[in-house]
C-alpha cells in the first residue's frame, strides 16, 4: 500500500486528512504534515523524515514553489518520493482509492490527470445555469 | 457490456461519500465501469469527478454498465448499492 503524505502550510494539510475521512473513513498510511507560522525548511524535513516509509510515499503539496514543495523535492533526491503540487479533495480521493492498483509513478501520473480535470469553471458545464443567460464571461 | 437501470433511493442522491463508496467499491472489479444518467454521455464511474459531475439528486434513474473481466458480478453488487442507498439510512 502505497503512502500518502499531504504537506501544506497552515492547518491545510490537516483539515483535507479530515474531510476525507469523513467521506472515506479513516485510511491505512495517510498522513499529514503542517507548515506553521514559525516553521522553516528543517522543521518539515524532520516531520517529513520522522514519518516517511522506506518504500517511499507520494507526496501531495498544497503549492509549487512553497516550503512544503521545496522540502518534498529536496528529499526526493534522497528517497523514493513522487511530490504532486496542487493538492485539492479529488485528487487526494483518487489518490486513495488507486493506490492499490499502481505503483507510486504510474499513481502520481493518474492523479495529476484526475487533479486537472478536476478543475473547471463550473457554471457553464450546465447549461440551464442562469448566469450563462444573463451573459457571464 | 452489461447493464442496469436502478434508481437513486438516497435521500441526498449521488452526493461525495455515496460517490466514494461506489468508486471503492467498483475499484475491486477489474472491468471497466461506466454510469449513464437519462439523456447523457455515460461517464467512468471509477473516477469521483466523473460520478460527481453526473449530478444524480434522488429519484434520477441511472444506468450501471460494467465491460470485461467480472462484468456482471460487478453489475450485480453496484446496483444492489444503490438499491440499497449506499449504506445510508434515508
Amino acid at each position: 500500500m502505497t503512502q500518502i503524505i499531504v504537506a501544506a502550510h497552515g492547518d491545510l494539510a490537516q483539515e483535507l486528512v479530515k474531510t476525507v475521512g469523513m467521506i472515506m473513513g479513516n485510511q491505512p498510511d495517510l498522513e499529514h504534515i503542517s507548515l506553521e507560522a514559525h516553521e522553516g525548511i528543517e522543521d518539515l524535513r524532520r516531520k517529513i523524515e520522522t514519518i516517511l516509509k522506506p518504500e517511499g510515499c507520494l507526496m501531495l503539496v498544497d503549492m509549487f514553489g512553497g516550503t512544503p514543495s521545496n522540502v518534498a523535492l529536496a528529499l526526493s533526491h534522497q528517497y523514493p518520493i513522487r511530490v504532486l503540487a496542487g493538492a485539492n479533495l479529488p485528487m487526494l480521493i483518487e489518490a486513495l482509492v488507486h493506490r492499490a492498483l499502481m505503483d507510486i509513478a504510474q499513481l502520481a501520473r493518474f492523479v495529476e490527470a484526475k487533479g486537472k480535470k478536476s478543475i473547471f469553471y463550473a457554471n457553464p458545464a450546465f447549461s440551464n445555469c442562469s448566469c450563462e443567460k444573463e451573459g457571464d464571461e | 457490456m452489461v447493464e442496469q437501470e436502478v434508481t437513486i433511493e438516497n435521500k441526498l442522491g449521488l452526493h461525495l461519500r455515496a460517490a466514494a463508496v461506489f468508486i471503492e467499491t467498483a475499484n475491486k472489479f477489474p472491468c471497466q465501469v461506466f454510469l449513464r444518467k437519462a439523456g447523457q454521455e455515460k461517464i467512468n464511474a471509477k473516477s469521483i469527478m466523473g460520478i460527481m459531475t453526473l449530478g444524480a439528486a434522488c429519484g434520477s434513474r441511472v444506468t450501471v454498465l460494467t465491460d470485461g473481466e467480472n462484468e456482471i458480478e460487478a453489475l450485480e453488487k453496484l446496483a444492489a448499492l444503490i438499491r440499497n442507498r449506499f449504506g445510508e439510512k434515508e
